[in-house]
């Protein structure tokens, strides 16, 4: 891996030939959160939120990124977008690691990356006008001149499907579904490259969630952006993603495209994750997992699935595997090794 | 009434509001027989959970109000039942299992205390008796060292934990029927396989469910039959296969259509259903779907369509459908 890569100018010029080397490149990456008693707070463990993952993000892509709640999979979502400190490793955006920018490098950088949450109407400010969310980033970077806010703003709102008359309206006026066309419309004013997307369809209603999905991929389509998609909902991710990473207890535990995750899991948590859901037309033999994850301040040693795992030996329980390469598939466990 | 186990008889139930009155379910029939068990499913604020809950009488009223119809348990009609025979009904005859363990269970009492409330409220059993019958259910929902648990309150256990505990405290009466409202949305899906596993084991064949949920998935693979409501109203019934394999209603095709399926791969667009769900202010005149409706025709708008019926056990409200059950 090279220290840092030429920058590639702004991801929004035009007629520049594609740098081979991935949009997102995350290196390692650990997010520790302290746990602190005490009267002096002193620091007496750490919560391993994310530890060690390693995952890169290809230029029009979509990655998804699923596991169950506590994995960390918001808490590597909101490190990329330097909302949570990182305490190793490196985040390379175009080929520049930006945990080692200062923060006046960082503005353009912020600019070319996005984030979308869950809950649509808490992610809006509930006192200002929606022509005023939307542009709000743009005015801020003097992108445009605030005469030129109105119409801006509607033409934004024109992208993800609402009409005019919502300009002069405040949030809690519009559904979920319209409050999150408007999270996005903020998004994609920035001219971004990169959208971290966090759960942006689990609080939506099952026709209005297919809505706001087609509107991600038309977006995608149209000014070519790479998402991470982050959700807990394998059949929304096996929908819009193309590559699959699969998160354990702040670890990858399997990487790969869709077509070989989901249709063809080799890691046993994956396997199980997956026989979980269940599928209209389809009944199949679930496999049960025992108990629930684990706690990330104290987590299994060896491998931390082994305490729930069907298949764990002696060597899951002393040994944590690594994530490695075996026959074109990217998974981390001792019983599916490649001299199995 | 043979087979029966429930039968509701158009049910009709508003909110009175600030704003107004709010219809929240419309004239709604529908029956459950014994052993069976019915999905309720339908978007937000379809009506499911009211119509649901309307059976045990837990809807809140006021605010709500029943304007009409009938809701006959085993040949009576539980809405002419007074307070304390409903109160022998509930937990007895009729077991709930609501949506949020962490606000249903009571944050003050320990979880043994909890259940053996349920237990010691419609049976004649010493303490210790209720203490072991609601430990040994503790195991059988599989929470490990049930004799300690029993000691916990709620917040010291975890979501999955404490929804096994509100499984065990409905079912531990052994009731006939069982309401299920959305009992694994707060959960992850491993967790949402174990609970099922546990409802399936633990229901019996003689006690039917009603399920609501919004995940057809989950609808395909434990449930006999299946009602669709949109809007108050219940626009398809039919067995759970029929439904899926031949859905009648445009609005039960758009439902299932706009699901995305594990495993089919990147997919381009879903055919998502246009527009959004009505405000219950504001209801669609006719066919209340028929403003997303991408089939509707003149006749919508002006008339409410009736029930016709397609197969056996299979009926849709739907103009398309013709008069005898064949699509034009």
């Amino acid at each position: 891996m090279t220290e840092t890569r030429p920058n590639a100018e702004h991801g929004n010029g035009e007629a520049q030939p594609e740098p081979s080397f991935p949009l997102v490149e995350i290196q390692d990456l650990k997010t520790w959160y302290p746990i602190r008693r005490g009267v002096l707070a002193r620091t007496v463990g750490q919560v391993k939120a994310v530890d060690g993952v390693s995952l890169a993000v290809k230029r029009g892509e979509t990655l998804g990124l699923v596991g169950e709640s506590g994995c960390g999979k918001t808490t590597l979502g909101r490190t990329l977008m330097g909302l949570e400190q990182a305490n190793e490793g490196r985040i390379l955006f175009d080929g520049q690691n930006i945990l080692a920018m200062k923060p006046a490098e960082k503005k353009d950088i912020r600019r070319r990356m996005q984030m979308i949450f869950q809950d649509p109407l808490t992610s809006l400010n509930p006192r200002m006008l929606v022509r005023d969310i939307v542009t709000e980033g743009m005015r801020a970077l003097g992108m445009i001149r605030d005469s030129e806010a109105e119409d801006t703003a509607a033409s934004l709102l024109a992208e993800v499907g609402m009409n005019r008359e919502s300009l002069t309206r405040y949030p809690h006026e519009f559904s979920g579904g319209q409050c999150q066309r408007i999270s996005i419309a903020r998004a994609v004013s920035m001219r971004p490259d990169f959208m971290v997307l966090d759960e942006a369809v689990s609080a939506l209603d099952v026709s209005v969630q297919a809505q706001v999905l087609n509107l991600f991929m038309d977006l995608q389509d149209k000014y070519g952006l790479t998402y991470l998609f982050i959700s807990h909902n394998l059949s929304v991710v096996s929908h819009i993603a193309d590559h699959v990473a699969v998160m354990y207890l702040g670890k990858i535990v399997e990487y790969g495209t869709v077509a070989d995750v989901i249709g063809h899991p080799v890691h046993p948590y994956t396997q199980a994750l997956i026989s979980a859901v269940p599928v209209p037309g389809r009944r199949t033999q679930r496999i049960i997992l025992k108990g629930e994850t684990p706690s990330a301040a104290r987590p299994p040693l060896g491998c931390a699935f082994h305490p729930r795992c069907p298949e764990a030996a002696d060597v899951c329980r002393t040994r944590a595997p690594r994530l490695e390469i075996s026959s074109h598939r990217l998974f981390a466990c001792h019983m599916r090794n490649h001299d199995r | 009434m043979s087979d029966l186990l429930l039968d509701i008889k158009n049910l009709t139930v508003s909110f009175v509001t600030d704003d107004g009155v709010i219809q929240a379910v419309n004239d709604l029939s529908f029956s459950v027989g014994r052993g069976e068990t019915v999905a309720l499913v339908g978007e937000s604020g379809a009506g499911k959970s009211v119509s649901a809950m309307s059976v045990p009488r837990l809807v809140p009223m006021p605010p709500a109000r029943i304007d009409k119809g009938q809701i006959f348990f085993k040949g009576k009609d539980l809405l002419t039942q007074d307070v304390k025979d409903m109160r022998k009904v509930r937990g007895r005859e009729i077991g709930v299992i609501f949506q949020d363990p962490g606000t249903a269970l009571s944050p003050l009492h320990r979880i043994g205390w909890q259940m053996m409330e349920a237990i010691l409220a419609h049976r004649t059993l010493n303490d210790d008796e209720a203490r072991k019958l609601a430990e040994s259910w503790l195991s059988r929902v599989k929470i490990p060292d049930p004799a300690q648990r029993m000691n916990a309150y709620p917040f010291q256990l975890s979501g999955g934990m404490q929804q096994r505990v509100m499984i065990a405290m409905a079912l531990i009466n052994e009731p006939e029927l069982i309401i299920a409202d959305e009992p694994t949305t707060a959960l992850d899906v491993t967790l949402q396989a174990q609970i099922f596993d546990i409802i399936r084991e633990m229901k019996g064949k003689d006690s039917a469910m009603l399920l609501i949920t919004h995940d057809m998935g989950v609808v395909y693979d434990i449930c006999d039959r299946v009602l669709v409501m949109y809007a108050a109203e219940l626009v398809e019934e039919g067995p759970t296969e029929t439904v899926f394999e031949n859905p009648a209603h445009p609005y039960t095709m758009g439902l299932l259509q706009s699901i995305p399926t594990l495993g089919k791969g990147r997919s381009k667009r879903l055919d998502s259903i246009k527009g959004q769900v009505p405000s219950p202010f504001n209801l669609p005149h006719g066919c209340r779907f028929h403003d997303r409706c991408p089939r509707a025709f003149d006749r919508c708008a002006k008339e409410k369509p009736g029930f016709v019926d397609i197969s056996e056990n299979h009926r849709a409200a739907c103009f398309l459908l013709g008069d005898r059950g064949t699509r034009p």
